[in-house]
């Protein structure tokens, strides 16, 4: 355990060396009663402002009797004063631009071509609260705000150690948005590490305005069904893929953090998945791979196997199928069709209109689909079932919304234009992209357990907490593993 | 060029080969034990002959002729496989659409790498493994012993043993840990044979029946019959098979040629 | 580069046209035949189809499941069952078909259906064999036999044999209808390539029991109803006789039989084994037996040999 040194400036040079690259790494020099200091902070986590009172009650008692120049006072204050100045002023505009956008209090003087900047930031933003898309019954229930800074500080109060870099930047947009690249320096590969940072410096999006759009240059090529990332809104999730060695990024006026590279085991993973039973938590998961594989291929399979494969059904169920398509003016396929769309939006219409409405249209549109639809002949009773199932079902692995609705749509269409055929198609480009599917090296299947290893500790089902913590898991790992499969 | 150009598992050619052994089965009208016996012998030797081809390709870029004997082997494979594949889905789901998607597949078979066949493998497998066993549970109550001694047997003495590619490209098409392993691809092969034969054996003793009767005959409980859905993973296994085998002829060709000796 | 883009356009829309030719949209509108009932007379042949023919209904609550049935008469048995499906209300479909229904079990009928289905697919060689007694009319009149007749074949069909068994020996149950219902009867038709033989519902119980078939058995013995089920049936070919041991399993509320009842059931066992031996059928297949341990079965041919001796022994487990 290394002492403080008795020496300021050894003191001073260890914790550079430490935090020197760190954005919210906050060290002013001070003389106070004629001693020499120093004060080390870190940005948002301590409070200035109490400081800023006990140090312009000084000021004031001094400056009375003081005549000085601008040059002179402008070196009195930043040098010789113990104001909390930026140790480094603004020289030219765009930096004085840059300060000011930041929040911080710029001090010009007549007959100095300097400006002080003063780190006064009082900035409104949205406070610290449970974000909407992410539940969970334990564990942490703080969120991400849309400050950079404030999310910073919330994954620096629970990775306490000196590993954590946070490295923020500029991105090239016309807004001139601040993002920040952070990960444990003991745990990510410092070769990724840097290839990341290249990217983000050489990205030009147009705006910058969520850590998503930088996806495209992170993950650049052909199209993709499912993209290897991962977003969190909650800081104990990006501490753990922190932990994980995986990198986090994220964008000022975004609460979304981009995890990189992200699994697809991960996707059915959540932040109260360790603090409940191994078993518990194992029936969870196999619930979500069942609802996940449900929601994408439930109403194409159901297409398919009441035309082709009626045998698999019971028939007590084909006949009242088979009674519904009678009734309705529509194939099976584009009756299904038409209520998947129906539903998404719903959906949609739910998400974006006031709230004040919601309850109101959620009624109409069960009148509709429900009642309506069904008393008019224009939609079934087992297709409407299906496609409400299948609806709810996505909601259990959110992240994976996207790639299902779209997987789903286009079962439907495959099922019920070609048949079995069709089924075996759609079954094929689902397993091709996501096999092809990497980032970074790391296969999107790795460590999937399914294929290769279907009672990997910690997959479909996992083990008791003590016996994973034996192992650290880092996803570099699998990087390494995936390389010598090819 | 042989480091960038990845390479198949054994699993993956496994998977090719079973699912070509599911669609030929062994010719009925011979008696079983004859059958098995001509088999395990046919076996052995292949097994020999694969061995002998690995050893001979192991390690060394293969000539022209040998990589245009290869592609021949596996192109007629390619074209067997469809045809089987497309005369399944006209009689057993009316359907042509196999056609209509056979650009596509070749096109997918050409331009994804191994390695994505190799992981489709590992889940297909799966499923063929959960198919065996439905497969099984349906037909356990029907297959009765005594069949296999009634006293009316066949008594052809046709015999042919199916050939395939993959039994000589596994030096060409796997990486050189895993060459040996492709060796044991004609027992795979016959065991799958004779697992038909015997299943025909035990449910229809001395009558022969066409092959798919065999599934025909599943039921469980609630379930009266469930041959369309199995068939419909033999269809999962003969489009990787199809696409898989594109794949192979495209790194047949990637690999550096043989020098020619003066 | 605007040539690329163009080729690749025209390349795609080439391949969707191509994907369009062969794609079609098939309906679940067909009808499902769920049985086929075959006669043979002198003036041809009479086919009969039971099938399912929902009523159109958006709302599953209102459909029923309005089982019909069809029936046609043809010289052959192919124009028969054309002709029934021409009375079908839509296209025939047999991937629902599991049931032969027979007016009599005649070997030549089984083997010219079986040929049919192979051909033609209309049902299907694993389906199951089963006697019907009844006027066919009454199943095309009746609005309520058609539901009462399916479920009766339902409840039959786990003991009755397959189609594909028709060259072995195999007891057929029997359904009888008239006007109003449809009943089981007990005994059953021991079916062989030679002829059929009525057995008495006794008999018919015994067969099945030494059969092995699933299934709780009900007999009488002594004058009391004893139920029977998991019944495995041991033998051992000696040089004088053939032990047969049957250990059985009683049913649930079912007495366990005295020394008494198991020597009847067993007397029972030997009299309809020493019974079918003489006509011709090897009910405990001591043929395969023989083969199977002495590389030959022909000193126990049932159509060359006389009876072995028998001896039959019963035992009920305590639980």
């Amino acid at each position: 355990m290394q002492q403080l040194s008795q020496s300021l400036a050894e003191n001073l040079s260890a914790l550079d060396a430490r935090f020197g690259k760190s954005a919210d790494y906050y060290a002013k020099k001070i003389v106070l009663y004629g001693c020499p200091g120093c004060i080390v902070m870190f940005d948002g986590m301590a409070s200035l402002d109490s400081l800023w009172e006990l140090l312009l009650d000084a000021a004031g008692r001094q400056s009375a009797s003081v005549r000085l120049t601008g040059t002179q006072a402008y070196a009195h204050i930043l040098h010789g004063s113990a104001f909390p100045a930026e140790s480094a002023p603004v020289q030219d505009l765009p930096q004085l631009v840059a300060r000011l956008t930041a929040g911080m209090a710029v001090l010009l003087l007549e007959g100095c071509s300097s400006g002080i900047v003063f780190s006064v930031q009082g900035l409104k933003f949205r406070s610290v609260e449970e974000p909407s898309g992410e539940g969970n019954l334990r564990g942490s229930r703080e969120g991400f705000t849309d400050l950079l800074r404030v999310n910073l500080s919330l994954l620096r109060r629970l990775v306490r150690t000196d590993t954590l870099v946070q490295e923020a930047a500029q991105a090239h947009t016309c807004c001139n948005t601040e993002y920040a690249l952070c990960y444990c320096k003991d745990r990510a590969d410092p070769a990724m590490v840097r290839r990341v940072r290249a990217i983000l410096q050489s990205a030009r999006p147009e705006l910058l305005l969520d850590s998503s759009y930088f996806v495209p240059w992170l993950l650049p090529g052909k199209a993709r069904l499912f993209t290897p990332v991962h977003y969190t809104e909650r800081p104990a999730v990006a501490a753990a893929k922190l932990c994980e060695g995986k990198l986090v990024i994220l964008v000022n006026g975004s609460p979304s953090a981009l995890v990189l590279p992200a699994l697809f085991s991960e996707q059915f993973e959540c932040l109260d998945d360790y603090a409940s039973t191994a078993a518990f938590s194992s029936f969870l998961r196999v619930l979500k791979y069942f609802s996940f594989y449900l929601t994408v291929f439930l109403p194409g399979v159901f297409v398919c196997v009441a035309v082709y494969l009626p045998e698999l059904l019971p028939p007590q169920l084909l006949y009242k199928i088979e009674a519904a398509e009678k009734a309705t003016p529509l194939p099976l396929f584009a009756e299904m069709l038409l209520v998947i769309l129906i539903l998404e939006i719903i959906r949609e219409a739910g998400l974006r209109m006031p709230q004040s409405l919601g309850h109101s249209v959620s009624l109409v549109s069960a009148l509709i689909i429900g009642d309506a639809a069904i008393a008019t002949g224009l939609m079934s009773t087992p297709v409407i079932f299906v496609a409400s199932i299948t609806a709810i079902a996505v909601f259990v692995t959110p992240g994976l919304y996207e790639p299902a609705t779209l997987l789903r749509i286009g079962t439907v269409l495959l099922a019920g234009l070609a048949g079995p055929v069709g089924l075996a198609a759609a079954f094929f480009g689902f397993l091709l992209s996501i096999v092809s599917t990497e980032a970074l090296g790391v296969p999107y299947l790795a460590p999937h357990p399914f294929p290769q290893q279907p009672l990997s500790e910690d997959g479909v089902l996992r083990r008791n907490y003590q016996q994973l913590s034996r192992h650290g898991f880092n996803i570099w790992q699998k990087r390494e593993r995936g390389k010598r499969q090819t | 060029m042989k480091q960038k150009a990845g390479y198949f598992t054994p699993a993956a050619l496994t998977l090719s080969v079973v699912t070509a052994a599911l669609a030929d089965g062994i010719p009925q009208g011979v008696p079983v034990r004859r059958a098995l016996w001509l088999g395990a012998v046919s076996t052995v030797c292949l097994c020999i002959l694969s061995a002998l081809a690995a050893a001979a390709l192991l390690n060394k870029a293969p000539s022209f002729a040998v990589r245009l004997a290869l592609t021949a082997g596996l192109f007629m494979e390619l074209a067997h496989i469809i045809v089987q594949a497309q005369g399944l889905c006209a009689a057993e789901f009316s359907s042509m659409a196999l056609l209509g998607f056979l650009p596509l597949l070749l096109w997918a078979g050409w331009g994804i790498r191994p390695a994505s066949w190799n992981a489709s493998a590992r889940v297909l497998w799966w499923f063929v493994a959960v198919g065996g066993v439905i497969c099984l549970l349906g037909l356990a109550g029907q297959l009765h012993w005594y069949r296999l001694f009634t006293p009316a047997q066949p008594t052809g003495t046709n015999w042919s043993v199916p050939v395939y590619a993959e039994y000589f490209a596994g030096a060409l098409l796997c990486s050189a840990r895993s060459v040996r392993r492709t060796v044991w691809l004609p027992v795979w092969g016959f065991a799958v044979q004779a697992a038909a034969l015997l299943g025909g054996a035990l449910l229809f003793g001395s009558g022969t029946y066409p092959r798919l009767e065999l599934l025909r005959a599943w039921s469980s409980g609630s379930f009266s019959r469930m041959d369309a859905l199995l068939l419909l993973l033999w269809l999962l296994c003969a489009v990787y098979r199809a696409a898989m085998l594109c794949a192979a002829i495209r790194l047949l060709w990637q690999q550096p040629e043989a020098e020619v000796q003066p | 580069m605007r040539n690329a883009k163009s080729y690749k356009l025209l390349l795609f829309l080439l391949l969707t046209g191509w994907c369009l030719l062969f794609l079609r949209c098939e309906s679940t509108e067909k009808s499902m035949v769920r049985a086929v009932y075959l006669a043979q007379s002198e003036q041809g042949y009479q086919a009969g189809l039971l099938y399912q023919a929902p009523q159109a209904a958006a709302d599953a609550a209102d459909v029923t499941a309005a089982l019909q049935f069809v029936q046609a008469e043809g010289q052959t048995m192919e124009r028969a069952l054309d002709a029934a499906e021409q009375a079908l209300p839509q296209t025939a479909s047999y991937r629902l078909c599991d049931y032969l229904l027979l007016s009599k079990a005649e070997e030549p009928l089984l083997t010219e259906y079986e040929q049919l289905v192979l051909r033609r697919g209309c049902g299907r060689t694993a389906a199951r064999l089963l006697c019907a007694e009844g006027e066919i009319d009454r199943l095309a009149a009746q609005a309520a036999l058609p539901d009462a007749l399916m479920a009766q074949l339902k409840t039959a069909a786990p003991t009755a044999p397959r189609l594909y068994e028709h060259t072995e020996q195999g007891l057929l149950p029997i359904l009888r209808w008239n006007a109003e219902e449809v009943s089981l009867q007990e005994g059953g038709v021991l079916h062989t390539v030679v002829g059929n033989t009525l057995l008495s519902p006794e008999q018919a119980e015994v067969y099945r029991l030494l059969t092995e078939q699933d299934g709780t058995r009900q007999l009488w013995l002594e004058g009391e109803r004893i139920g029977i089920r998991r019944c495995t049936v041991s033998v051992t070919l000696q040089k004088a006789q053939v032990l047969v041991r049957l250990d059985c399993q009683r049913a649930a509320h079912s007495p366990l039989p005295t020394q008494a009842q198991q020597q009847q059931l067993a007397a029972q066992c030997t009299a309809l084994l020493q019974s079918c031996w003489q006509q011709g059928v090897d009910v405990l297949h001591l043929q395969a037996r023989a083969a199977l341990r002495d590389g030959s079965g022909a000193s126990f041919d049932p159509t060359k040999n006389a009876c072995p001796q028998l001896r039959t022994d019963v035992h009920f487990m305590l639980y």
